[in-house]
């Protein structure tokens, strides 16, 4: 096809804009939900995998009549004799319900000068150690700012589990890498950790097992559940399924959605293009008439469709990115993060599988292009007079 | 020369609403030759045209046309007939409304692997031959139906189509436009070409340019 073609379905693109228009929008509101979820459910996962996959290969916690409950050194004790353990790492973690904003910070205890359960953490406290002490806190970006609106600059009076004030100075963490993890946290030593939870010097929250043989970690989980039957033991590939399940989950019933709206989009757009757009049907009538081949006319529909969609695509894309990554997908956020994100900043690191916006491209383009080029064909194949009546 | 043969059309064969458009017809038309087809609406002269113009296909019989028989044609091959043979000038104009003169001008060349220079030399010899040179840029939907007419008859003219087919051609014009019309076709008619009318405006029989009136009935060549 030559170049004049090309400039002519160009031509008739520009002068029938405002007909385009509407197919343009709905293409581009459509993609752009969907990549604005894809975006957030793909930065989500990464940055949960990151967590997960800085962790040890087993956690154990143990529950008491269905609510979670703390552990002791009696279980530290009793795995000793366990060969193929290099190391039992306990956590100290839990919610502290802050009552002015009506959101609750999640509390870390760590251990400033030895290893913790996560090397990411572990990265935190190396940075921060020097300025560590045991009326300190560390805080996230999305503390800080809960905090910022409440002129708590500097220091900050929490209450201890028996109501017992007590008097920190905050120091916020440089995290913009750590987001999810640290977003809503309280980093503090284990000491004071323990007196927010209300927990005893002796109790933890749960505890990591640090398994170096990975295939090693059946055996040991098995040894473990013998030990302690009631306790619920989870390995990393659990955790990593677990985290990518609750996502997928969420995108999924978003992306079911999808189809539901752009297959609803498609069967209008070609009954327009078929039945209702008198339009359409002449001047497909008329190119025909004037010696156009049916391969013609879907190379004009498909030049002119194609821009439509690719156009919408594109921006949609870019649109979606800014807000996700730029502005922090207000409002949409709260449908993943949950009550939590209600009135925290989270902010989602760009993270996005290239094959997943392939498929986007596929899944929304081609059946676009078929709902606008099935019809035209269709209708070139039908005597021009008659199309043209 | 183009030959009609044994040409039939029926719509809704064996059907409820079976109609014979068009009942054996054979004509023979020659080269350079004017005829007009008269008849009352209805009586299917406008479906002798679209037939003969290559955009519907005849129930039965043959149009041969420098003895190919365009009725058999695969789609490409017609397409190709109706872009190089023929140029329809049709009642309601059939122009692209939003596209200006020169745009609409344009379509029947989209096809073709023309330098500029051809496409502007076509387009300027067209627009003489139709008379419609001030009016390049305004949209199709602005012009006059005079204008009209001749911004269609351009359109018609930008191949150099030998075979001119025009449907009704002054049902939307004034006297002075069927005139100027009439003045038109008998400029192509002078450079060749063959022109087939459907009309049922006696102004036509006023004039030098039809060689031959053939009456259409119900379907049948009857005069």
């Amino acid at each position: 096809m030559n170049s004049h073609f090309y400039r002519f379905a160009a031509l008739c693109l520009y002068t029938h804009k405002s007909k385009h228009l509407a197919p343009f929008i709905l293409f581009f509101i459509l993609v752009f939900l969907v990549c604005s979820i894809l975006f957030i459910s793909s930065s989500l996962k990464s940055t949960s995998l990151t967590i997960v996959e800085n962790q040890p290969q087993i956690l154990v916690e143990n529950y008491r009549g269905g609510a979670k409950s703390t552990v002791d050194d009696f279980y530290f004790e009793a795995l000793k004799d366990i060969k193929g353990i290099r190391g039992i790492i306990p956590r100290v973690s839990g919610k502290y319900y802050f009552e002015q904003s009506k959101t609750y910070f999640t509390i870390i205890g760590v251990d400033f000068f030895a290893p913790n359960f996560n090397t990411t953490i572990n990265t935190l406290t190396k940075q921060y150690a020097k300025q560590s002490d045991k009326n300190s806190v560390f805080i996230g970006s999305g503390t800080q700012s809960v905090l910022d609106k409440f002129a708590y600059k500097d220091s900050l009076t929490l209450f201890s589990h028996g109501g017992e004030s007590l008097h920190v100075k905050i120091i916020p963490l440089d995290d913009k890498d750590f987001s999810l993890l640290s977003h809503s946290v309280i980093l503090c030593n284990m000491d004071l950790a323990k007196e927010l939870l209300g927990m005893e010097k002796f109790e933890y929250s749960d505890f990591f097992v640090d398994v170096p043989n990975e295939t090693e970690v059946p055996n040991i989980v098995a040894q473990i559940r013998t030990l302690f039957p009631n306790s619920k033991i989870t390995t990393k590939e659990e955790s990593i399924a677990l985290a990518f399940n609750l996502y997928d989950y969420k995108s999924g019933l978003f992306l079911a959605l999808f189809l539901t709206a752009i297959t609803s989009f498609m069967i209008l757009l070609y009954q327009k293009t078929i039945f209702s757009f008198a339009h359409e049907k002449r001047e497909i009538g008329i190119l025909r008439a004037l010696g156009w081949k049916i391969s013609d006319i879907i190379q004009f529909k498909l030049i002119q469709n194609l821009f439509i969609a690719l156009s919408a695509f594109i921006l949609a894309l870019l649109c979606s990115y800014i807000f996700v990554f730029k502005t922090n997908a207000p409002l949409l956020k709260n449908i993943f993060l949950g009550s939590d994100a209600l009135s925290i900043q989270t902010h989602f690191i760009p993270s996005f599988a290239m094959m997943d916006i392939v498929i986007l491209l596929l899944l929304s383009v081609v059946p676009f292009m078929a709902s606008v080029l099935l019809p035209s064909w269709k209708l070139s194949t039908i005597d021009p007079t008659e199309v043209m009546k | 020369m183009i030959e009609i043969v044994n040409l039939s059309k029926v719509f809704d064969a064996g059907g409820k609403n079976e109609f014979v458009a068009l009942n054996d017809i054979n004509l023979t038309i020659a080269q350079n030759e004017c005829i007009v087809l008269k008849g009352v609406s209805g009586s299917g002269k406008s479906t002798l045209l679209s037939i003969l113009g290559a955009m519907s296909k005849p129930s039965n019989g043959a149009i041969l046309v420098e003895k190919q028989n365009i009725v058999k044609l695969p789609d490409n091959k017609v397409s190709d007939f109706r872009l190089h043979t023929i140029g329809f000038i049709f009642q309601s104009y059939n122009l692209i409304d939003d596209l200006s003169v020169v745009e609409n001008l344009m379509a029947p060349l989209a096809c073709l692997s023309l330098s500029k220079e051809e496409r502007i030399q076509r387009i300027t010899r067209a627009k003489e031959l139709a008379n419609i040179l001030n009016k390049d840029d305004t949209l199709a939907k602005d012009l006059s139906g005079g204008e009209k007419q001749r911004c269609a008859i351009a359109r018609a003219l930008i191949n150099n189509p030998s075979i001119i087919i025009a449907d009704e051609p002054t049902a939307n014009l004034d006297k002075n436009n069927s005139l100027y019309l009439i003045e038109t076709l008998k400029k192509l008619k002078a450079l060749g070409k063959t022109i087939i009318i459907a009309t049922h405006d006696a102004i036509f029989e006023e004039t030098n340019l039809v060689d031959r009136l053939i009456k259409i009935e119900y379907g049948r060549i009857t005069q």
